[in-house]
C-alpha cells in the first residue's frame, strides 16, 4: 500500500491526515480508501505498509484497548495504545510489513503523536510523516510546521502537506482524509480528489458540474 | 533472637506501590511476589505504571482463586496495599476472601479494632504526611501488648518521598516512635 | 487473552521470550526415532533439547533481521573521578535523518549508564530488560543495585544468547559506570563481543574517534579535559559520518551518581581559505 499518512500535535489536540490509494502493482484496487482507523473514542492509527497486516493489527490493538479500557473503567491513554501497537509490530518484526502512526487525545496529557516506523521503535514526536509519499515532503514539513497552531492552520498544514506529497508520489493520490481530535471530540473532513490543491506542473481540473438534485 | 528487620511486614512491589501484610508471614511473601509480577507485567504491556485499582483488583481475584478449590486453602494473609499513581495517592485492603476495598484509612491484624477506632479519631485530609506517621506510630504501640515488644516498621509513598515506596528515613522513625512513648505515657499520667 | 510478554524464557535463556520450562516440541507424542542405547542417557531420561523446529512453528527460519531505525556511534572515556559517555541523538531511518531527538544515554541506576548505536527499537528492549532488573532491585530493598559490571556481563548474555537464536539484537552498545572508586567501560556488540577498556566507540567512532583518543587520553584526566577531548571526537564524528548530526548528548558517572547532559550543538570550523577555493593549489579537484 503506497501512502502518504502524517499526524501533527496542535494546541488542543492533533490532526492526522491520509491520501486514500490503495494499489495492486500499477493497478489503483481504491481510489477512496480510509487509511485512518479508529482504536478507541479518542485514538486513531493511520496505516502504511501492508494493507492487510496493518488492518488486522489495528484490529489485535482495538481489542486489547477495549479490554483494557474495561479494567481500568476509564479511556486508555495514547501511550498505551502505542505501546500495544509497537509491540505487536516488534515482536512479530520477521512477518509484518507496517508503518503506523499513532495519534489521539486523552486527559492526561492532551494531544500525543506517536510514529511506529518499519523496526518498531516506538516514538513520541510532534509531527510525523509516513508512507512511500513522505519522502517527498521532508523538507515542506520542516518549514511548515510550527509548535502552539490553532486547530484550522494544523489542518491546512497536513492538507497542504499531503497535497504536495500526492502530486509527487505515484503510489499515493485520489482523496486527502484527515481526521482531527481533541478535548471537543473527533472531527472528519474529506477533501475529494477534483478538489485537492494542484501542485506546479498540473493543471486545475474543469470546474465541477453543479450536484443534480435527485 | 531475631535479628532486626528480619521479619518485615511492608515490602515494596513497585517504585510507586507497596504492600503490608498481616497474618501468616510466608503467605505475605507469596503475595507480594504476585503483586510485583502483576506491576512487572502491567508495565510491560502498557508501558506505564500500574493504577492502584486495577493492582488491587488483580490481588483479589488472585486470592480469590484460593477459596474455590477444595484442593486449596484460603490465603491467610489480609493486606493492605498504597499505590502512589497518576490518580494520587490510594490505600486498598485486600482480604482473603477476595473482596478488596478502598480505605481513607484501614487497619489489618489482631489489633485492628482498637487501630480503627484510633484512626476514625484523626482528621485525615488535614494531615501531612509526616504527622501521619506520628499517628501511626502512636496507634501501633497502643494497640501492641508494651511487656511483649514490637518492631515499630514505618514505610511511606508520598511527595516527599518522591512518589515511591521509602522507608521512612531512621531519624524521623525514631522520632515518631519516642514521641508516640511520651504521648502515650503523658496520658496514662492524666488517667 | 492479552498478550503477557515474559523476557526471561528459562528454556531459551536471557532475553528470548517463550516457554517458561523446555517443552521439547508440540509433536511430542509422535513415536521418536528409535536410538541406540549408547546415544540415550543411562537414567533413561530424555536430554535437555528445545527443538528449534518446535520454535520455528512450522515457517522457514529467518535467519537475520534488517536494521531500520538506527542510531550511529556512542563514545565513551574514563577519567579521574569518573566515566563520560557521549553520542548523538539522531535515530536514522536508512540514510534519511528522521528522528532528530531520540535519546541513546540512558541512565540504569545511581551508578551506571548505557548507550546504544544500531537498531533502536532493539534499544528501547534491551531499556525495558534492564528496567525491569533495577525496579526488581528496588522490590528486594535490600540496598543492592546493579554494578556496572554485572550489567555489562548481563547485557553479553542477553545479546550473545540471541544471536545463538538466530534472532541478534541488532546494537553496539556501551556501559559507563563508576562503583567502589574505579570507573568502568565497556562495550558490547550484536552478536555477543564484549571487552572494557579506559576509551571506547562504537561504529564509526571506532575509526574516528578512537585514534584521537589514543592520542589524547589519559585514566588521570580532569573533567575539564576529558569533556574536551570528548567534544573534538564528537566534532570529527560529525564531519565525518554521514549519519550524525551536531545535536549531541554527554552522560557522566561519578560517585555522586548519573546525570546526562541536555541536548547541546558544538562549534564546527568551515572558514580555512583553500575550502573556499580549493583550486588555489591544485589544477583538479573533488
Amino acid at each position: 500500500m503506497g501512502t502518504t499518512i502524517m499526524a501533527a500535535s496542535y494546541d488542543g489536540g492533533v490532526v492526522m491526515g491520509a491520501d486514500s490509494r490503495t494499489s495492486t502493482g500499477s493497478y489503483i484496487a481504491n481510489r477512496v480508501t480510509d487509511k485512518i482507523t479508529s482504536l478507541t473514542d479518542s485514538i486513531y492509527i493511520c496505516r502504511s505498509g501492508s494493507a492487510a497486516d496493518t488492518q488486522n493489527l489495528s484490529r489485535y490493538v482495538t481489542w486489547f484497548l477495549e479490554q483494557h479500557g474495561q479494567e481500568l473503567g476509564d479511556e486508555p491513554a495514547v501511550q498505551t495504545a502505542a505501546k500495544l501497537a509497537q509491540m505487536m509490530a516488534y515482536q512479530n518484526k520477521n512477518f509484518l510489513q507496517a508503518g503506523l502512526i499513532v495519534a489521539g487525545w486523552d486527559k492526561q496529557e492532551g494531544g500525543s503523536v506517536y510514529a511506529i516506523p518499519l523496526g518498531a521503535t516506538l516514538v513520541k514526536v510532534p509531527f510525523t510523516i509516513g508512507g512511500s509519499g513522505s519522502a517527498y515532503i521532508y523538507g515542506l514539513c520542516d518549514k511548515l510546521w510550527r509548535p502552539n497552531m490553532s486547530e484550522e492552520e494544523c489542518r491546512a498544514f497536513v492538507i497542504k502537506a499531503v497535497g504536495h506529497a500526492m502530486a509527487r508520489d505515484g503510489s499515493s493520490g485520489g482523496c486527502i482524509r484527515t481526521v482531527t481530535i481533541s478535548k471537543e471530540g473527533v472531527k472528519r473532513t474529506f477533501t475529494p480528489g477534483d478538489l485537492v490543491p494542484v501542485a506546479a506542473g498540473e493543471l486545475p481540473p474543469p470546474r465541477r458540474a453543479p450536484p443534480v438534485q435527485a | 533472637m531475631l535479628e532486626q528487620h528480619s521479619n518485615r511486614r511492608t515490602f515494596p512491589v513497585d517504585r510507586h506501590a507497596g504492600l503490608a501484610v498481616a497474618g501468616v508471614a510466608a503467605d505475605g511473601r507469596s503475595i507480594v511476589g504476585r503483586a510485583m509480577a502483576e506491576a512487572n507485567n502491567y508495565k510491560s504491556t502498557y508501558g506505564e505504571p500500574i493504577p492502584g485499582h486495577v493492582l488491587a483488583e488483580r490481588l483479589a481475584s488472585y486470592v480469590h482463586l484460593f477459596n474455590l478449590y477444595w484442593a486449596y486453602r484460603p490465603y491467610g494473609v489480609a493486606s493492605l496495599l498504597a499505590v502512589y499513581a497518576r490518580e494520587g495517592p490510594q490505600l486498598y485492603l485486600v482480604e482473603p476472601s477476595g473482596t478488596m476495598h478502598r480505605y481513607f484509612g484501614a487497619a489489618v491484624g489482631k489489633g485492628r479494632q482498637g487501630a480503627k477506632n484510633e484512626i476514625e479519631k484523626l482528621k485525615l485530609e488535614e494531615m501531612t504526611c509526616r504527622e501521619g506517621i506520628n499517628a501511626v506510630a502512636k496507634i501501633l504501640h497502643q494497640v501492641h501488648d508494651e511487656e511483649k515488644g514490637f518492631e515499630l516498621e514505618l514505610a511511606w509513598i508520598c511527595e516527599e518521598s518522591g512518589k515511591q515506596f521509602q522507608r521512612v528515613p531512621q531519624q524521623l522513625a525514631d522520632e515518631a516512635d519516642a514521641a508516640a512513648k511520651a504521648a502515650l505515657e503523658a496520658e496514662d499520667m492524666d488517667d | 487473552m492479552l498478550p503477557r510478554p515474559q523476557s526471561h524464557s528459562a528454556a531459551l535463556g536471557p532475553g528470548c521470550t517463550g516457554p517458561s520450562l523446555a517443552n521439547p516440541t508440540p509433536l511430542g507424542l509422535e513415536p521418536r526415532p528409535v536410538r541406540h542405547a549408547s546415544q540415550a542417557p543411562a537414567c533413561g531420561a530424555e536430554a535437555f533439547v528445545v527443538d528449534p523446529v518446535a520454535l520455528a512453528n512450522g515457517q522457514p527460519r529467518k535467519h537475520t533481521q534488517y536494521p531500520y531505525v538506527t542510531g550511529t556511534s556512542v563514545l565513551g572515556i574514563t577519567y579521574k573521578d569518573g566515566v563520560l559517555l557521549a553520542s548523538d541523538t539522531l535515530g536514522a531511518y536508512g540514510s534519511t535523518k528522521r528522528y532528530k531527538a531520540f535519546e541513546r544515554l540512558r541512565k540504569v541506576n545511581d551508578a551506571c549508564v548505557v548507550g546504544a548505536s544500531g537498531e533502536l527499537s532493539d534499544f528501547q528492549f534491551i531499556m525495558r530488560l534492564l528496567e525491569e532488573l533495577s525496579d526488581d532491585d528496588f522490590c528486594m530493598d535490600d540496598g543492592h543495585r546493579l554494578k556496572p559490571a554485572e550489567v555489562h556481563s548481563y547485557l553479553t548474555r542477553v545479546l550473545y544468547n540471541r544471536r545463538n537464536k538466530m534472532d541478534p539484537l541488532w546494537n553496539s552498545i556501551v556501559v559507563g559506570g563508576f562503583y567502589a572508586g574505579k570507573p568502568f567501560l565497556g562495550t558490547v556488540g550484536m552478536i555477543g563481543t564484549s571487552y572494557t577498556d579506559a576509551h571506547l566507540a562504537t561504529g564509526f567512532g571506532n575509526h574516528l574517534a578512537r585514534p584521537l583518543m589514543r592520542e589524547k587520553h589519559r585514566p588521570d584526566m580532569s573533567e575539564e579535559e576529558a569533556t574536551a577531548l570528548m567534544h573534538e571526537c564528537l566534532k570529527v564524528c560529525y564531519y565525518r559520518d554521514k549519519n550524525s548530526i551536531n545535536r549531541f548528548q554527554l552522560a557522566k558517572v561519578t560517585a555522586d551518581g548519573v546525570s546526562v547532559s541536555e541536548p547541546f550543538a558544538l562549534e564546527t570550523k568551515w572558514g580555512y581559505k583553500l575550502f573556499q577555493d580549493p583550486a588555489a593549489n591544485a589544477v583538479g579537484t573533488w
